[in-house]
């Protein structure tokens, strides 16, 4: 990469950041991100109930400067560790797998939508399709995964188009 | 005079539905030492730049809330801990759309555990950038 001064290359610099890197460097980043959304799910049960990053690691025998590497992702989380830290936090993990070209919603993605007003689904009242307008959403949020809809459970309903401002997307849910 | 800023990754660059976006101040005395900085240390920066964009929780070790203004303006760090405690601080910004902009604007290498007088002056200013975004 040259280290041009003209703001256009410095532009162009940056978003050459994100070109394609060989495939091993590829798949251990996505091995962090994987990993990221366990550790990103156990820091928001932690915030909810006031355990330490300290009280965590005594909790589950580990030193806690070991867990603070795993959750800085300079050090891999394992399984081992991972089903200690479910254990000791009481806590499940609901995993959601789907082909790139259907993606579906993440939880973290519905959560984000929530409150932008637009569909709200009643406790009781069935999963509808729809058009979701811009700059809206649907409203899904379940506690539990267990809302029943025209075809079973939430992640199974049907897809919803939406038409935000970059254009009409459809996503599986 | 207002400042500009570049965008140079998004959300739905991810498949993502959230509507954020890092950017960089176009101000090259600043922005050359970011980009030399973030290439220098490319796999840390694109792991935390992948949770920031996709991760509803954007918050963590590595990129965490450092200051805000009275003015309500936030200022945010990606942190390099390991890399002399390297910060890449930036002005978050929303947009009435909803889009939410990261707006990379210095590099700091931070001495000390806590903001003190050496790095808070700078929060201070960017938290002060007024920035222009042209849709």
């Amino acid at each position: 990469m040259s280290m041009n001064t003209n703001h256009n290359d410095i532009k162009k610099d940056f978003k050459n950041i994100f070109n394609a890197r060989s495939e091993e460097k590829e798949i251990k980043h996505d091995a962090f991100i994987l990993m990221s959304a366990f550790l990103s799910e156990i820091e928001f049960i932690q915030d909810q109930r006031k355990i330490t990053r300290k009280e965590l690691a005594e909790r589950i025998g580990v030193k806690a400067p070991y867990l603070t590497q795993v959750f800085r992702n300079n050090k891999p989380l394992n399984f081992y560790t991972l089903a200690k830290i479910k254990r000791v936090l009481g806590i499940t993990f609901n995993v959601i797998a789907s082909s790139k070209e259907t993606k579906a919603a993440s939880v973290d993605e519905i959560r984000a939508l929530e409150g932008n007003s637009f569909y709200k689904m009643s406790e009781t009242a069935p999963i509808e399709k729809g058009t979701i307008a811009k700059n809206s959403c649907l409203w899904v949020a379940s506690k539990e995964n267990t809302q029943s809809g025209p075809t079973g459970s939430l992640t199974t309903v049907g897809s919803f188009t939406t038409n935000n401002n970059y254009g009409a997307k459809t996503v599986s849910l | 005079m207002k400042r500009e800023f570049n965008i140079f990754r998004q959300s739905e660059d991810y498949d993502s539905l959230l509507k954020r976006r890092l950017c960089v101040d176009t101000d090259p005395r600043y922005s050359k030492e970011i980009r030399d900085f973030i290439y220098s240390n490319l796999d840390d920066f694109l792991i935390v730049a992948e949770r920031v964009l996709t991760f509803q929780r954007m918050y963590y070790d590595k990129y965490n809330q450092e200051y805000r203004h009275t003015s309500g303006n936030q200022v945010s760090a990606f942190k390099f801990i390991e890399i002399k405690n390297t910060r890449i601080y930036c002005q978050e910004m929303s947009y009435s759309d909803g889009q939410f902009f990261i707006i990379c604007a210095r590099l700091f290498e931070k001495k000390s555990q806590k903001n003190n007088k050496k790095n808070l002056p700078l929060l201070v200013t960017i938290s002060k950038y007024e920035y222009e975004y042209k849709p």
